[in-house]
């Protein structure tokens, strides 16, 4: 078995992530799943539970698609602490999301340093025109990026190895949240091997939806 | 600056009028708040150099060539200093839009060295939005601030504010910020949004370099502010003040990131965070969120 077989077969083990549902404030908990009930993410999503404070009634929708797994039924129209755990949604994966992993596992991953929109540099821009974003080899000290927050710009510097831009995670109408990968950085030697590895999961994954 | 013809006559009627308003806010601001001495000092950095210029293309490019003149000096750049043109012929607005920027209007920029962290970094924009609001008002203009720093009178906008932080050439950050105003200047009628000149507000012209020197006075007292809440690590005194002064608390707006390329979204305006995002609700989600980027527009 070659590495790249040995990669795949370890996602396929555990084909899902267990996603954490926490109480964001203190308040009155009212569950609105059960467990085994599967719940949507998304625009519509599946209200999983409800809290109260102070008069304030917020709804709480599922952060993502998946099974209820685990649930806190003693917290059922109960007072709770913030922070507290009261289910947990178990999410399978799909190709593109085993994709991501695997790359953010291989890729210098340049994260969002604030909550922020955030765009190229107008001479990166130029290059990624000229060249495509895996013609460039981009070297620490440069400036890559600009991010746009309370209607200032602030020029990002790269700090990280010297590579290619394998994979853009941004658009830049779009707000990233701190920490949230922005670029994912390959080293000029990997690229084919990402690539490879990338191809075959694309083939061989399958969403399993049983 | 070299090719640019500097107005030096102004330069020295603005350092006249803004030193007697600078001895009145300030004694009024240590008669009123406890601690306004400090804030000041903070602050005091604006304006203490000050260049006029008639004619330019950007006063925020003139102030990226300030920077690099000084260094090919051997010079440090003055953090709050100030750089005034009579009219741009190269203004821009975000996403560099097209900004008409005639003689008549208040057209100006400014650096300042960040001595201020992030997240405290983040209120300059708002305080530079109070700072000439509170201007306005003082002489009786009664217009509200738009998130995140437009000054707007009957949804009209009259004034509009834009930063950027500038790496120069020996990678040390500055922050430039470029404030305009319509003052007495006429606007093409070919513009996007509704906008408005002070003159037509009152039906008659004001004395701009009186109104430069209000505002730099409250910039001296809102930056020195920004010190204080990064020291104290409380903002409320920033915030409060904004809330006040905005008119779009509770209301439903028009939200995108570039509201001419992007689809619009309605939201409802729930709040300021303390450091300066906007709290809103998705109408059509009513899911609540914080945003720190993007633009309003008045439904």
């Amino acid at each position: 078995m070659d590495d790249i077989d040995k990669i795949i077969a370890e996602y396929k083990q555990t084909p899902f992530e267990i996603y954490d549902v926490f109480t964001p404030h203190t308040g009155m908990v009212s569950l609105m799943v059960k467990k085994g009930e599967k719940v949507n993410s998304g625009k519509k999503g599946t209200l999983i539970y409800t809290i109260l404070r102070q008069g304030n009634l917020k709804n709480i929708y599922a952060p993502i698609d998946g099974e209820v797994v685990e649930i806190l039924e003693k917290v059922d129209r109960q007072f709770v602490e913030a922070k507290t755990k009261i289910m947990s949604i178990k999410h399978t994966l799909s190709k593109e999301e085993v994709v991501n992993k695997v790359l953010e596992r291989f890729l210098y991953i340049f994260k969002a340093p604030e909550t922020a929109r955030y765009h190229f540099t107008q001479e990166l821009n130029k290059k990624i025109e000229q060249k495509g974003l895996q013609g460039i080899i981009i070297n620490p000290g440069e400036e890559i990026l600009i991010m746009s927050r309370m209607k200032r710009d602030i020029p990002l510097i790269y700090e990280g190895e010297p590579g290619i831009i394998y994979a853009v995670y941004f658009k830049s109408n779009v707000t990233i949240m701190q920490g949230m990968p922005l670029l994912g950085i390959c080293p000029p030697g990997q690229v084919e091997f990402i690539s490879k590895l990338v191809r075959k999961i694309q083939l061989e994954w399958e969403k399993d939806t049983t | 600056m070299e090719g640019l013809i500097r107005d030096r006559e102004r330069e020295i009627i603005l350092k006249n009028m803004v030193q007697k308003l600078k001895k009145q806010e300030f004694e009024q601001r240590c008669a009123r708040e406890k601690g306004a001495e400090t804030v000041w000092r903070r602050g005091e950095i604006m304006g203490a150099h000050l260049w006029c210029y008639h004619f330019v293309p950007r006063t925020m490019e003139l102030a990226k060539r300030y920077i690099e003149n000084c260094y090919f000096l051997r010079q440090t750049p003055y953090s709050g200093a100030v750089f005034i043109a009579q009219t741009l012929n190269q203004a821009q607005g975000r996403y560099a839009r097209k900004w008409y920027a005639l003689s008549g209007g208040l057209w100006f920029s400014f650096i300042l060295y960040p001595e201020v962290e992030s997240p405290y970094i983040h209120l300059y924009p708002l305080v530079l939005g109070i700072a000439c609001c509170e201007a306005l008002r003082e002489i009786g203009i009664n217009v509200y601030i738009k998130w995140v720093n437009d000054l707007v009178f009957n949804r009209h906008k009259v004034g509009g504010i834009l930063g950027e932080t500038y790496l120069s050439s020996q990678k040390e950050a500055y922050l430039i910020f470029g404030i305009g105003i319509n003052v007495n200047n006429t606007l093409p009628s070919t513009l996007d949004i509704p906008a408005i000149s002070l003159k037509e507000i009152i039906g008659k012209e004001l004395n701009i370099d009186l109104l430069f020197s209000l505002i730099l006075i409250k910039l001296i007292w809102y930056i020195g502010l920004v010190h204080e809440a990064e020291v104290k690590k409380e903002t409320h005194k920033i915030i409060d003040v904004w809330l006040k002064y905005t008119n779009i608390l509770g209301q439903k707006m028009y939200y995108a990131e570039d509201l001419k390329t992007d689809k619009k979204t309605e939201v409802e305006i729930l709040g300021l965070d303390p450091y300066g995002g906007l709290i809103v609700c998705f109408c059509d989600t009513e899911k609540r969120e914080t945003v720190y980027s993007g633009e309003l527009a008045y439904i």
